[in-house]
């Protein structure tokens, strides 16, 4: 737990987790990602809080949110990165199964760096993760007070 | 002065010649007696008396009698001198009367007291004193003489008149009360200038002065001076003459050149003088601004300097001739600017000594509007025309409708009291029920003699009536004219029925409220149906949204599990796939496969959803763009077919431009993909125009339909082929059927079986 990660990946769908980090695991990325299982852990997580309290300091290179999760969904979390001066620098990317209208229009109008549909086919699953982790933890570079490539 | 005693003068002799032939008649009388004592020669002869006659009268006797009195006075006064004392009249012997002046002297004679008389015959002298009076008097100038210490010794009534003062008060007054106080010391030294060299000056030679009236005013005057000789010396006669008339005239003539010059500067037509050689003498402002060149830039020039070529305008032949000929010409000219700009005028060219005047009027404006006028005055007569033909019409129509106004108007009455479908009830000012036809016993069961003369609150419920229901239904309708309410009523036997009523104010021919009259219908059955529409519309929208959420979570939640599904069976194929049987990996290829056609499958339906629920953004759409563009996007379907492209013109529509292109590419695909057996694919787009609205057809010659099965082609998850024959969900035409009703169209489709297929749909013409 107290291993510096680079990306924060917020899902609730152990499935979902699993079949993610396999993805990342292509680009030898899975060792990167810190998973949280709901809102309320990715909030802990940026605010040193709960199980986090003794994490390394440091933000993450991005946060990756699923929309619809118990507790405080993904759409939430996202308004409280982007409306807080020390998160909202971070790159958040929003995960969901299908392009619902008004949860694509709600996350680029709380500031959503990205937003991401997980496709059905597995063979589209694993390119869209592996581009999405190849993208934001890789090629980006990161905003000042990032937790740093090792 | 001394007394003398003649007896006692030495050379006695010579005294007595001294005395006898002394021009001037003289004689001596006794103080006493008065009787003359002794006269001279020169008396005789001027009296006529002989000298024994003369010694017997007294000085009384050559006295006109009125004067006698005053010589008495005059001889007690001892008045001696050696002037002359004038103003004396004697009579001689044939009794005229002469004027004389007299010297007289005491003296001794014969021890007599006696006084010694000189007289002068003065008479001659007088007349023409009196002519010259005369003369002066009658003059139209006014005159006045002066003497040589410039005192006025004569004036004449016309001095008077000038200067205020009477004779009276000038005679021997300086001449310095008639000159204005700052003139009088100058008028000194021109007096003793004048007197030094006296010569006459004549008022032509206009010494313009001025002379001070009695009421302190300045008088304009011009002065001419004669010197007169007189007894005294030289006297000066001047003649004034008053010019104040001339003066005035003169400064309104000055004033009125100043005006009329201002006149011309700033009047708003043209004036302008050229010479003889059409050079510019005077322009005004007007005249400048109307040629567009300064006053500068005129004056001077010559007008075929300032505007080269205008010698050969018509306007220029005009001048010529106005010159030539010394007539005036009138014109009206369009003038045109170097620039271009034309402009009209109306020109006066008024011949004149220096050459040609010219008055110049812009009329463009005036032109324009005779123009307008002329036009508007064509167009009115047109309209006057056309107006009394649709007048003649409309007064036929009106007797016609007239007619039939007053047979409605019988007939009204009738239908009034048998209408059974309404209510109809006339209520007085304050709501009182005045007539009460069949239809409203019918709706209320009140008869119209239980109603009549009844409040028409009566027909409200009783929490109506206490909210001042009625009474306010009747204000609405004053303020708006007519008001119209719905809501329960009551009827006789207290059962309610739902009414809609309209009421109208009744007014009098002066406009005054004379009442209502109140339409009532029952509509209670109708309500009840809206209330049940209502219901069932809220309870519509209801699984509506049951319906969306429904689908959002089909598209989330079944998506998930198939994903994983994917996933998991692809993670264990890459694990173990070396292992499995020839057997086994079909059954994962089906499983796969299986997965995939239901994701489709629900993307179709939730696009489907979507497209009956999102909101509609119309604008105007060229359709030949939409289907350029679907052919554009179908390129990895078409690209090893042989397809014949056959796109007529298609009409401008108006619509939600994301859903109509979801039409096209639904509508084109499947015509793409049900050809796609025929070595030679023909497809065709095209519309035609029908009861308003645009028919839209696309046409292939692909593997087409069973007309039977025509109504099942637009229901979802329809399909007509198999899966492996022509792939898809069945989803596509569903969706075009609910694009083309969103829009208010219609589809429908025409097909033979092997032997292609028509889409149809339509949309409103704008």
């Amino acid at each position: 737990m107290n291993e510096l990660k680079r990306i924060l990946y917020a899902e609730d769908d152990v499935k979902d987790i699993e079949l993610t980090l396999n993805a990342l695991d292509e680009y030898k990325l899975a060792n990167e990602v810190i998973v949280v299982n709901d809102g309320e852990e990715a909030l802990d997580f940026l605010y040193y809080k709960g199980k986090f309290i003794n994490r390394p300091v440091g933000n993450p290179a991005v946060v990756l949110l699923d929309i619809k999760m118990p507790k405080i969904t993904g759409l939430e979390v996202l308004k409280q990165i982007k409306s807080d001066p020390n998160l909202k620098m971070i790159p958040a990317v929003l995960l969901t199964s299908s392009k619902e209208e008004k949860d694509f229009l709600a996350g680029y109008q709380l500031g959503a760096n990205a937003f991401v549909v997980k496709p059905v086919d597995f063979r589209d699953f694993l390119y869209t993760v592996k581009e999405l982790g190849l993208f934001w933890a890789v090629i980006n570079e990161p905003p000042p007070n990032s937790i740093q490539k090792k | 002065m001394y007394k003398e005693d003649f007896s006692s003068f030495n050379n006695k002799k010579q005294l007595e010649i001294l005395f006898e032939s002394n021009p001037f008649p003289m004689w001596i009388y006794d103080l006493e007696s008065l009787k003359f004592l002794a006269v001279n020669n020169a008396a005789v002869e001027k009296y006529g008396y002989s000298n024994e006659k003369f010694c017997s009268l007294t000085i009384k006797d050559i006295r006109p009698k009125v004067d006698v009195e005053k010589l008495i006075k005059n001889i007690e006064q001892e008045t001696l001198s050696y002037q002359w004392s004038s103003g004396w009249k004697h009579i001689i012997k044939d009794g005229s009367v002469i004027d004389v002046e007299i010297i007289s002297h005491e003296i001794l004679y014969n021890r007599i007291k006696a006084r010694l008389v000189v007289v002068n015959d003065v008479t001659e002298r007088r007349r023409i004193e009196e002519n010259f009076k005369l003369v002066i008097e009658s003059s139209p100038s006014a005159m006045v003489l002066t003497n040589q210490e410039g005192t006025i010794t004569l004036v004449n009534k016309q001095i008077e008149k000038l200067t205020g003062y009477s004779s009276i008060e000038l005679i021997g007054k300086p001449l310095d009360v008639l000159i204005p106080s700052r003139y009088r010391h100058s008028h000194v030294k021109h007096e003793i200038n004048y007197h030094k060299n006296p010569s006459p000056r004549n008022i032509s030679e206009r010494r313009e002065l001025y002379c001070l009236h009695k009421n302190g005013r300045e008088i304009p005057v011009e002065i001419g001076l004669n010197p007169v000789k007189t007894k005294d010396g030289i006297s000066v006669l001047a003649s004034l003459l008053d010019i104040s008339e001339r003066k005035r005239a003169q400064e309104e003539l000055v004033e009125a050149e100043k005006r009329y010059r201002s006149a011309l500067e700033h009047m708003t037509e043209g004036f302008q003088i050229l010479g003889k050689d059409f050079r510019y003498l005077y322009i005004n402002k007007a005249a400048s601004e109307q040629g567009r060149k300064s006053i500068n830039e005129l004056l001077g020039r010559t007008m075929m300097e300032v505007y080269p070529g205008i010698e050969n305008t018509v306007m220029f032949s005009m001048l010529l001739r106005c010159l030539e000929h010394i007539v005036p010409v009138t014109m009206e000219n369009e003038f045109a600017y170097p620039n271009g700009d034309k402009r009209w005028f109306h020109l006066n060219m008024e011949p004149v000594p220096e050459g040609i005047l010219i008055l110049s009027r812009d009329i463009t404006h005036e032109k324009q509007a005779d123009e307008e006028l002329h036009q508007y005055r064509s167009n009115l007569e047109n309209l006057v025309i056309e107006r009394t033909a649709q007048l003649e019409e409309k007064t036929k129509e009106l007797n016609a409708a007239f007619e039939l106004q007053r047979e409605r108007e019988e007939n009204l009455k009738l239908i009034f009291e048998s209408i059974n479908d309404y209510a109809i009830i006339l209520l007085d000012v304050n709501g009182y029920i005045n007539s009460w036809n069949t239809g409203a016993e019918k709706f209320t069961l009140y008869r119209q003699d239980d109603i009549l003369g009844k409040h028409f609150s009566i027909l409200f419920p009783i929490e109506d009536q206490l909210n001042d229901l009625p009474k306010k239904e009747l204000e609405t309708a004053i303020i708006e004219e007519r008001s119209e309410v719905e809501g329960w009523r009551i009827k006789k036997d207290g059962n309610r029925f739902w009414s809609l009523s309209i009421i109208n104010v009744l007014r009098d021919k002066s406009g005054n409220i004379s009442g209502f009259i109140k339409i009532l219908k029952d509509m209670t059955e109708r309500k009840i149906a809206a209330e049940k529409l209502k219901d069932h519309s809220i309870k519509l929208e209801e699984l509506n949204k049951e319906l969306e959420s429904f689908s959002y979570s089909v598209s989330h939640d079944l998506r998930a599990p198939l994903r994983h599904i994917d996933g998991f069976i692809q993670l264990i194929e890459k694990d173990i796939g070396t292992k499995l049987s020839d057997k086994n990996k079909k059954y994962f290829n089906y499983i796969t496969s299986s997965v995939k056609k239901m994701g489709l499958l629900i993307d179709d339906l939730l696009s489907f959803s979507r497209m009956g629920r999102s909101e509609m953004h119309e604008s105007e759409i060229n359709p030949e763009e939409l289907v350029n563009e679907c052919i554009k996007d179908l390129i990895d379907e078409t690209k090893d077919r042989d397809i014949n492209w056959k796109i007529n013109k298609l009409p401008k529509v108006h619509g939600d431009r994301n859903l109509l292109m979801q039409v096209f590419i639904n509508l084109i695909s499947n015509a793409v993909k049900y050809t796609k057996k025929k070595e030679k694919a023909v497809i065709e787009i095209g519309a035609k125009s029908a009861e308003g609205k645009h028919i839209f057809y696309i046409k292939d010659n692909g593997a087409g339909f069973d007309m039977n099965y025509a109504s099942k082609l637009f229901g979802v998850f329809q399909r007509l082929h198999s899966d492996s024959e022509y792939e898809g969900t069945g989803i596509g035409l569903a969706n075009v059927k609910r694009i083309i009703n969103r829009h208010g169209g219609k589809v429908w489709a025409e097909g033979i079986v092997n032997n292609g297929a028509v889409f149809y749909f339509t949309l409103n013409k704008k």
